[in-house]
C-alpha cells in the first residue's frame, strides 16, 4: 500500500471507527459515560439501550459516517466530480436504507422530504428569512470523504463541501463548518505535513467557505464557526498533553452538540490537544459528551488522512467492513486510482 | 436611594422593553438587522415586525413570549404569596390561552411543557434517551428574573426558586443552571449597595449550584457549561465595553446569543458588565446582537433594571407599553413590591 493510500483508507477508516465508538457515548455528559462504562470509553462497545443508536451492535455506524460512506461511492462512481445531483442521489439512496432512515437528523429530514417532493405540514417557521437551528453539524458530518478526492487541493475542497452539503443544509454556518472539515482533510492529505497546517487549513476552509456561501445560501444568525476553531485550538494547545483538562475545557466552553458552529470547532480542539494523534483525538472527542459519535467522525477524517491506517488498531478494519457490510479498501483504492 | 419598588420596576421594564424591541431583530445576523431593521444603523426604538420573522404581522412594541410569560409569572406568584410550582403551572396554562403569543411564540420544550400540564398527549416515541440535549433552551432563563425579584439579596433562595418556577417546563440541568444564574444574579442586583461584580459572583454561584442541585432530580442534559461560558462572556463584556461594534460581533461570534440556555443567558451577562448596569445601553446590545435578539435584551434588561431601578429609563416606555399590550405592569409591579415585603 501507498503512502497515500494509507492516508485515504485512514481518513476513511478513523472517521468510521469515531462514529462506532461514539455511536455509545452519544448525548451523554462525560460524567455519564464514565459512570455507565466504568471508565472512559477507548474501543468500539455496543451501545446502550438508552441513546440514539440504541438498535446498532458494536462496530455498527450511524448517519455520519454511513452518509458519507454513501456520498462518496456515488462520487467515485461519477468520476471524482462532486454535483449536486450525485449528493441528492447519494442521501436519497441512503436514506432508503432500512437501518439509516431512523437516524436521520432534523435537517437532514427536510431536505429529503423536499428533494422527494413530498409536502411538510405547514409550520410557523416556514416564513422566517433565518432558519438558525438549521445551522447543524449534518454538514460537515458527512464531507470529509470530499478532502480525499481533492488530496492537496484546499480551495476545490471548499468549493466542493458548498456543492455537497447545499443540498441538505443550504446555510452558511453549516456551510462555513462542511469547508472546514473538507479543506482541513484535503491539506492533511498531503506529504510532510503536521496538524498545524490541517488545522490552518480547517480555518481557511471556515472563513472561506462561508464567505462563498453567502452568495447563494440561506443567512443564518450564529457563532462564528472560524473564530470558535481558534478558541477551541487555543484551549487545546494549552492543556496538550493533560488529556483530561483538554477534553472537558473544551466540552465546557466551546460544547460538542448538534450546531455545526460547536461540533466543528471541537473537533479542531482535540486534533490541536492531542498534536493530531488518531486514536487519541478520537477517544477525546467520543468522551467529550453530547454529540460524540458526529465530532470523533469529522476529526477521524482528517487525522486519520494526516497519519495514515496504519495508526489504526489493524483489527478495527475487519470489525467495520464486516459489521456494516462496508468495502472501506476497495473504495480507498478506487479514490487513490482517481488521483493523479 | 433606589426603593425596592424602583427595582422591581427596573426589572420588569427592563425585560419589557428588551423583548418589545427586540421582537423585530430576533433570527437575523448583526449586518442584516442593521440592512434589513435599522435603515443601516442599529435599532434603538421600537419597529414594525418584518413578514420574515417569528413577530410577522405584530404592531409595534407587542411582547413575545419572554414578558409575557414572565409577567404571568409574577402575577400568579404574588396572587400564591411567593413562587409555587402550582403557582407557575397555572401561569403557564394561562399563558398558551392567548393565541397571540402561543401561536408565534411557544418554543419547541414550553409547547410541550403545556400539553403535559394540561394532560394533553406528547410525542414520547423518543422517551428512551437517558439525555435530552435540544431541551436545554433559554425559555427558562429569559423568565427566572422573576425569582430574582421575588428574593432580593437572598440567593440561595432565588436560586430553589427558580427551580421551583422553571422545572415545570425545562426540567434539564442545563436550562435550570441558566435559570439560577439569572434568578441569583437580580437577586443580587436587588440588594442596596450592590456593584457589578456581585451580580456577576452571583451568576456564577447560580450557574453552579442551579446544576448541582438540579442534576438530583431533573432529566439528565449535556451541553456546553453555562458557568464557563458567562466568564468568557463576561470577559468580552470587560474588554469591548468601549467599541460597540466589537462587542456584539465579539459576542455572538463565540459566546452564541442563540436559543440554547448556554448562549442567550451568558450573552446577557456579558452585556451587563458591557452596559455596567445601564438598562437602555445594555438593552440596545441585546436589541442588536443578533439571533436570539429579544430574549437576550429580555435579560439583560431585567439584570440591568433590577441593578439600577426604573430611574434613568425614559417615562414614555411604561404607557406605551403597558397600551400597546392591555396589560397593567404597574400593578403587577405594585402587586410584586407588596408580596415581597
Amino acid at each position: 500500500m501507498t503512502v497515500r493510500q494509507s492516508k485515504i483508507l485512514g481518513g476513511l477508516l478513523a472517521a468510521a471507527v469515531g462514529d462506532a465508538m461514539g455511536a455509545a457515548t452519544e448525548i451523554r455528559t462525560t460524567g455519564m459515560i464514565k459512570e455507565r462504562f466504568g471508565g472512559y470509553v477507548t474501543d468500539i462497545v455496543q451501545p446502550p439501550e438508552d441513546t440514539w443508536a440504541h438498535w446498532a451492535k458494536a462496530g455498527m455506524v450511524t448517519d455520519d459516517f454511513s452518509v458519507s460512506y454513501f456520498s462518496a461511492e456515488d462520487i467515485l462512481k461519477n468520476g471524482g466530480v462532486v454535483t449536486e445531483e450525485v449528493a441528492a442521489q447519494a442521501v436519497i439512496r441512503w436514506s432508503e436504507h432500512p437501518l439509516y432512515s431512523q437516524c436521520a437528523g432534523p435537517t437532514t429530514r427536510a431536505a429529503i422530504a423536499k428533494i422527494r417532493g413530498i409536502p411538510l405540514p405547514p409550520d410557523k417557521h416556514d416564513r422566517l428569512l433565518c432558519h438558525n437551528s438549521r445551522a447543524s453539524n449534518g454538514a460537515p458530518m458527512k464531507v470529509g470523504c470530499v478532502g480525499l478526492f481533492d488530496a492537496g487541493d484546499v480551495d476545490k475542497a471548499v468549493d466542493d463541501a458548498l456543492v455537497m452539503c447545499r443540498v441538505t443544509h443550504d446555510n452558511t454556518i453549516a456551510l462555513s463548518g462542511a469547508a472546514a472539515i473538507a479543506a482541513a482533510t484535503a491539506r492533511a492529505m498531503d506529504s510532510r505535513v503536521s496538524y498545524f497546517e490541517v488545522i490552518q487549513a480547517g480555518l481557511y476552509g471556515a472563513a472561506e467557505g462561508f464567505k462563498r456561501a453567502e452568495k447563494f445560501a440561506r443567512p443564518v444568525a450564529g457563532a462564528s464557526v472560524e473564530k470558535r476553531i481558534c478558541r477551541a485550538v487555543e484551549i487545546g494547545l494549552r492543556y496538550q498533553g493533560d488529556f483530561e483538562k483538554a477534553m472537558t475545557v473544551i466540552s465546557e466552553e466551546i460544547g460538542g452538540g448538534l450546531p455545526a458552529n460547536e461540533a466543528v470547532p471541537a473537533a479542531f480542539g482535540y486534533i490541536a490537544a492531542t498534536a493530531g494523534d488518531v486514536m487519541q483525538t478520537i477517544h477525546m472527542a467520543v468522551n467529550a459528551g453530547d454529540d460524540t459519535d458526529t465530532v470523533a467522525c469529522m476529526a477521524g477524517y482528517i487525522v486519520g488522512a494526516l497519519c495514515g491506517v496504519e495508526r489504526i488498531p489493524a483489527r478495527y478494519l475487519q470489525m467495520i467492513e464486516k459489521m456494516n457490510d462496508f468495502e472501506l479498501q476497495k473504495l480507498a483504492l478506487g479514490i487513490d486510482a482517481l488521483l493523479k | 436611594m433606589t426603593t425596592k419598588y424602583d427595582r422591581i420596576m427596573g426589572a420588569f421594564l427592563g425585560c419589557a422593553i428588551g423583548d418589545a424591541m427586540g421582537a423585530p431583530t430576533e433570527t437575523r445576523p448583526i449586518a442584516l438587522i442593521k440592512e434589513h431593521v435599522g435603515g443601516g444603523d442599529y435599532v434603538r426604538d421600537y419597529c414594525l415586525p418584518l413578514p420574515d420573522t417569528l413577530s410577522a404581522g405584530q404592531p409595534k412594541g407587542q411582547f413575545t413570549d419572554d414578558f409575557s410569560v414572565s409577567y404571568l409569572s409574577a402575577r400568579a406568584f404574588a396572587r400564591a404569596g411567593g413562587i409555587t410550582r402550582q403557582a407557575a403551572t397555572d401561569a403557564l396554562i394561562e399563558w398558551s390561552s392567548y393565541d397571540r403569543y402561543y401561536i408565534n411564540h411557544s418554543g419547541p420544550t414550553s409547547k410541550r411543557a403545556i400539553a403535559l400540564c394540561k394532560g394533553e398527549p406528547v410525542d414520547d416515541a423518543q422517551d428512551y434517551a437517558c439525555c435530552r440535549n435540544a431541551w436545554a433552551t433559554n425559555g427558562a432563563g429569559m423568565k427566572a428574573w422573576v425569582a430574582g425579584v421575588f428574593n432580593s439579596g437572598n440567593l440561595d433562595k432565588a436560586i430553589d426558586d427558580a427551580i421551583l418556577m422553571c422545572q415545570v417546563s425545562h426540567d434539564n440541568p442545563v436550562a435550570l443552571s441558566a435559570a439560577c444564574a439569572v434568578a441569583a444574579g437580580v437577586a443580587a442586583g436587588m440588594a442596596q449597595n450592590s456593584t457589578v461584580a456581585d451580580v456577576v459572583k452571583a451568576g456564577l454561584y447560580g450557574a453552579r449550584e442551579g446544576y448541582a442541585r438540579s442534576w438530583r432530580f431533573a432529566r439528565s442534559s449535556a451541553g456546553a457549561s453555562v458557568e464557563q461560558r458567562i466568564r468568557m462572556a463576561v470577559t468580552i463584556g470587560t474588554c469591548y465595553a468601549h467599541d460597540f461594534d466589537r462587542l456584539l460581533q465579539e459576542m455572538t461570534d463565540i459566546v452564541g446569543t442563540g436559543l440554547n440556555a448556554n448562549e442567550a443567558i451568558p450573552a446577557a451577562f456579558g452585556f451587563f458588565v458591557a452596559a455596567q448596569g445601564r438598562v437602555m445601553d445594555g438593552v440596545y446590545m441585546g436589541v442588536n446582537c443578533g439571533n436570539d435578539t429579544d430574549t437576550v435584551a429580555a435579560i439583560t434588561g431585567a439584570l440591568c433594571g433590577a441593578f439600577s431601578g426604573a430611574g434613568e429609563i425614559p417615562p414614555q416606555h411604561l404607557p406605551f407599553l403597558s397600551e400597546v399590550n392591555d396589560m397593567d405592569i404597574r400593578q403587577a409591579v405594585e402587586e410584586v413590591d407588596r408580596v415581597t415585603g
